[in-house]
């Protein structure tokens, strides 16, 4: 067996810039703790960022890093899980990179289901724009944006993710590292994509959705007898709001991801694949 | 013999769903195993059913560079047809038209107005029932009485009809063969001798394969080792998509239809920066989309190749026809200053090995190569030589284990480059890490807005530039050193072009050479020079504001003495052209 690594092993030499007590320290934690638990090596850890506050994490995670563009994280991210599937991939991004700018591809990734495991920074607004409203702001909210109120309704991720079948749904809190760092464990385990929505107060922008706003309605779905293969129980968890928001593992189920349906890449990762061909018998079908 | 033997233009038209492409493909295949060069023009509007759809190929013994438009045998399916083509015939040109289609009821011969073709009335539709087919086999009909014509034994047909068909089953083969025949058969011997053209089988021709300008980017980039492909269907980019969904999973290639551009390219630099061979695809409208990705690619200096085939624009445009008027958004796509290394290919050949050199570059300089086509490029078939060349793998700088145990922490960026270029890791590689970011960034990629590393980085990849743009080859000049003029020219306006200069040369009208504009961004060093020592210098190109020639004027001072530009979705045509460049000259 390798060396053990440890959570220093995780960290960069820079200084988190988050705001003190910003909910994105929390969610690092829980990260960092998370991969050391199920023994991961840096090298081994590829973990592509969105752009935003929860995206200036890459700064923060020693791995493999990708930042890349604002809501275009996740297509980077089944690119390299094809390209490697002996990575383990992990997508780090806020709810306005991926619920707003990204959603299109958050809704497909889903669909396909590669290996990769999703975290949403959700704190209800853009925060390194300066708080406007985001797409699960509440409706009424005011913001730099909206400074009549939020006109919209906000976006349910989770009843969204169960809807369109992803495989594994659940919902963490920035304020329950250790409930949060089991459900990325249990992420990361779970073969295809899988999902996880983390409410995060935003201490600068957000002061309607606090820490104490969230532990008045935070439950455990281990406490309410939850089944997370039943998939009706799932969504009627998911849509109980907004007066109780559970958190756990919502929804759970198994099937292939992306990279089994690709039989070129049974073999072994396509990256150490030969690529040198002969293609003298394809050409002739041209002659 | 006849007394014209192995040069001429076949075109056949009908509404689409008529099976017109693939008819054309057959005919052209044919004469390809004839030891003859080809080029085929399909032109259709953007409809699935209706619509009047045409193919033409140009056949000769000597090597062809675009599509003719005189016409010698006009296959017409319906009406439409004649009416359309009709003023394309040469003197002694032939029209088989169907007449059991509907659109020819009351139609007389008599009543076209070219007295010197000859007019011969088929009825496909019949022949073909009688033969055990259906009148979806018209076109076969139509083949085997063009070979007719052609007094072409019907070995060489046979063959190719057998092969085309043989995925469908034998009883499929055997009801083609036989409709083949009757239509072979339907034609007199008066007929044939009326025409003076035929197909004479060339014993000693080298092997070539039939390949549009999109199957042999396909083919060019499996010859390059390229693992993944990514793209959103977008004419005339989907074949390019259609070729490498087909034949990918034999080569252990991926390949993603994407939900969007946006996703495609965003995957494919994905996998690059895990370590294959990326590529993906689309036109304009697509790549419009892509561009935010283009300075992804170019800030975290992951190597990939994207292939921009035009359409005519703006916006949705001419789905269907050609145009190069994509070169300015091309050029200029994306935020800020950075390398992106422009390319355009002339012919399905050369699509074959730049391609290769693409990969090549993409993984040397670490940046977005982008591969410029157009519609008649991506879309016409050729005959490419066997065997392909093959360019050997280049993969670039990866940091050895040896280097990255010597660092305390791997500087993927480094500054102090004196090419530009700093060595990569692979994810996965023990010692490697570092951080890819869209921020600006320090040595290993950290975000940093301080100024001067700002300045160093920038510089640093500027210095890519200056090193690709010195080892670039300087321009070579296609014809005579001295000549009346010179034709500048890029893309698939060489074929056009270099087949007006043949014909000026040919008739002894005039001494022309050409410089055809491969290497885009960055130009070749010396072009200005080059240029400003012709007598005269013209640019020829699809675009209406003389896209190139303001980029050439931008970077070497040269200004033109004459253009010519066509922006109406239509290839260059190079009788046309010969005209047009008599009257510049005189
Ligand atoms: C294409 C594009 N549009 C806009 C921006 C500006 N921008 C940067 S971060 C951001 C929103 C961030 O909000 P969120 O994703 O919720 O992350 P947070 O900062 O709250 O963690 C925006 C709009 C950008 N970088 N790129
Ligand atoms: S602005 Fe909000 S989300 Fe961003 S770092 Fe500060 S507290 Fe956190």
């Amino acid at each position: 067996m390798a060396t053990k690594h440890t959570i220093r092993d995780f960290e960069t030499h820079q200084t988190p810039t988050w705001c003190p007590g910003c909910g994105d320290f929390g969610i690092w934690t829980a990260l960092k703790g998370a991969v050391v638990e199920l023994g991961l090596a840096p090298h081994d850890l590829v973990v592509v960022f969105g752009i935003g506050c929860a995206g200036n994490q890459a700064n923060f995670v020693r791995a493999y890093g990708f930042h890349g563009l604002h809501g275009r994280a996740l297509p980077v991210a089944e690119g390299i899980a094809l390209a490697n599937h002996g990575l383990t991939t992990i997508v780090v991004g806020g709810d306005g990179d991926g619920y707003g700018e990204g959603l299109a591809h958050f809704i497909h990734t889903m669909r396909a289901n590669p290996n990769i495991t999703y975290l949403v920074h959700d704190n209800q607004l853009y925060g390194l724009t300066k708080g406007q409203a985001s797409p699960t702001s509440m409706q009424g909210f005011h913001t730099s944006s909206t400074p009549f109120g939020n006109p919209d309704e906000p976006l349910n991720p989770l009843s969204l993710a169960i809807a369109t079948d992803c495989g594994f749904v659940a919902r963490g809190f920035a304020g329950d590292v250790p409930h949060l760092q089991q459900l990325i464990v249990q992420g990361i385990k779970h073969r295809g994509f899988s999902f996880i929505d983390i409410l995060q107060p935003c201490v600068t922008f957000n002061h309607l959705n606090t820490y104490s706003w969230f532990y008045e309605r935070i439950v455990k779905l281990d406490t309410l007898q939850h089944d997370p293969h039943n998939r009706l129980q799932a969504w009627q968890q998911a849509t109980s709001g907004p007066d109780q928001l559970p958190i756990g593992v919502f929804y759970q189920a198994d099937k292939p991801t992306l990279e089994d349906r690709f039989e070129q890449l049974h073999n072994g990762p396509l990256v150490e694949q030969h690529s040198s061909r002969d293609l003298s018998d394809l050409l002739t079908h041209y002659t | 013999m006849k007394p014209i033997a192995n040069e001429l233009t076949w075109k056949i038209g009908g509404e689409a769903g008529f099976g017109i492409m693939s008819t054309g493909e057959m005919f052209a295949k044919t004469c390809i195993r004839a030891g003859l060069y080809v080029i085929d023009y399909p032109e259709y509007p953007s409809l699935i059913r209706g619509g009047h759809n045409t193919d033409q190929v140009t056949v000769s013994a000597k090597p062809l560079w675009s599509h003719r438009r005189p016409v010698n045998i006009l296959v017409a399916l319906n009406r439409e047809t004649i009416d359309r083509h009709v003023n394309e015939l040469t003197p002694n040109g032939v029209i088989v038209y169907d007449s059991t289609d509907i659109s020819f009821t009351g139609f007389n011969p008599m009543d076209v107005d070219r007295r010197d073709v000859h007019i011969i009335s088929l009825p496909l539709e019949d022949l073909a029932r009688a033969a055990g087919g259906q009148k979806l086999m018209r076109n076969t009909v139509a083949l085997g009485a063009t070979f007719g014509l052609l007094r072409l034994d019907l070995n060489l047909p046979r063959a190719v009809v057998s092969d085309t068909f043989s995925a469908k089953g034998e009883a499929i083969v055997k009801l083609n063969l036989g409709v083949l025949q009757a239509g072979y058969d339907a034609i007199t011997a008066r007929q044939a001798d009326l025409f003076p053209w035929d197909i004479v089988l060339q014993k000693s021709a080298p092997a070539r394969m039939l390949v549009t300008g999109n199957d042999a980017l396909a083919i060019g980039a499996l010859q390059a080792g390229c693992q993944f492909y990514a793209a959103y269907p977008m004419t005339p980019a989907s074949s390019l998509l259609h070729f490498l969904a087909e034949h990918g999973p034999a080569e252990g290639l991926v390949v993603r239809h994407s939900e969007d551009e946006i996703a495609a390219i965003n995957q494919t630099i994905g996998a690059a920066y895990t370590g294959v061979r990326a590529m993906c695809g689309t036109a304009g409208g697509g790549f419009s989309l892509m561009t935010e990705a283009v300075g992804l690619a170019g800030m975290t200096e992951v190597g990939l190749v994207i292939i921009e085939a035009q359409r005519g624009g703006p916006s949705t445009g001419l789905p269907t026809w050609t145009e190069q008027g994509d070169l300015r958004q091309v050029l200029h796509a994306s935020q800020g200053d950075f390398l992106k290394i422009v390319m355009a290919p002339t012919t399905p050949t050369e699509c074959v090995t730049m391609i290769q050199q693409a990969f090549n570059l993409a993984d040397r300089y670490q940046t977005p190569v982008i591969v410029m086509t157009d519609k008649y490029l991506a879309e016409m078939h050729a005959a490419v030589d066997l065997p392909i060349p093959k360019i050997p793998i280049d993969r670039g700088l990866i940091a050895s284990a040896s280097e990255l145990k010597k660092e305390t922490a791997f500087r993927r960026y480094r500054i102090d480059s004196t090419d530009g270029v700093s060595p990569r890791t692979l994810p996965g590689t023990a010692d490697g890490l570092f951080l890819a970011n869209s921020d600006e960034h320090d040595e290993f990629g950290f975000s940093n807005e301080d100024a001067d590393i700002r300045l160093g980085q920038m510089d640093r990849r500027e210095r890519k530039r200056q090193t690709l743009a010195a080892s670039l080859p300087t321009p070579e000049l296609i014809g005579p050193g001295k000549a009346d003029l010179t034709i500048v020219t890029w893309g698939s306006s060489y074929g056009p072009v270099r087949e007006a200069v043949q014909q000026l040369a040919d008739q002894r009208i005039a001494t022309c050479n050409i410089l055809p504009i491969t290497f885009i961004n960055p130009l070749p060093p010396g072009l200005g020079e080059r240029l400003r020592a012709c007598t005269q210098t013209i640019m020829v190109e699809a675009n209406q504001s003389g896209q190139l020639a303001g980029w050439i004027k931008e970077q070497t001072g040269h200004d033109f003495d004459h253009h010519i530009r066509r922006y109406d979705g239509r290839p260059f045509d190079p009788d046309e052209l010969v005209t047009e460049l008599q009257a510049i000259m005189h």
